[in-house]
């Protein structure tokens, strides 16, 4: 009688477990899918020149996505390094020296992230 | 004679360190080696000199090394969070 009891119980309480389970596996699918969609042109947009106003030595009068970190926004090649960095700190990737060389301007940051997959 | 470091080689430095600093775990640290490496960096920038420009390029090649050490036993044992910092963000 008490070995029923236990096997009865033990077969109802495994069912609830698997249906959470594979409720949670779904939700993490559901996320996942939604982060490789990738970010909307515009939140990169916002986002990038936002961590650019974070920056002293940036005019924010100035700021538009086609300005150079050089020429037009007076920062050296040094701040540019910099700036780099916290777009990277800000959408969580690395960027590889031989690209990030590379990113000179505002929109050029924003074409980076918009394919990069992995920029959250 | 040194060949003074390229324009190229001393901001990848720059950059190296850059992040090997801001991966540190702890606050104090981190915030420090941040303000330490743009200082560095600055002096080496207004150098004109090409024998103490190599010579301040291989320092910081040196302290590179060092502070990656640094690093990895922060992240180790960097400590709890100060109350200056932000708690919920998870640093990876």
């Amino acid at each position: 009688m008490s070995f029923t009891r236990l096997t009865l119980r033990s077969v109802t309480r495994a069912r609830p477990v698997l249906a959470s389970s594979s409720r949670q596996t779904w939700v993490f699918r559901a996320n996942y899918s939604a982060a490789a969609a990738g970010l909307s042109k515009e939140t990169i947009q916002t986002r990038v020149l936002d961590v650019l106003k974070g920056f002293e030595k940036v005019d924010a009068a100035k700021l538009t996505t086609s300005s150079s970190f050089t020429d037009h926004l007076g920062l050296d090649s040094l701040d540019a390094v910099e700036v780099v960095m916290a777009v990277e700190e800000e959408f969580a990737i690395e960027i590889p020296d031989a690209e990030a060389d590379e990113i000179k301007t505002v929109q050029q940051a924003i074409d980076y992230i918009a394919k990069t997959p992995e920029a959250q | 004679m040194a060949t003074p470091p390229a324009r190229k080689a001393i901001l990848d430095l720059y950059a190296s360190t850059l992040r090997t600093a801001k991966s540190f775990s702890s606050y104090n640290f981190r915030t420090y080696f941040v303000r330490r490496t743009e200082d560095t960096f600055r002096g080496i920038q207004a150098e004109q000199d090409p024998i103490k420009l190599s010579h301040a390029y291989n320092e910081a090649m040196k302290e590179l090394s060092v502070l990656r050490r640094c690093a990895v036993m922060n992240q180790l044992y960097g400590g709890a969070r100060l109350a200056v910092e932000e708690q919920s963000e998870v640093r990876t």
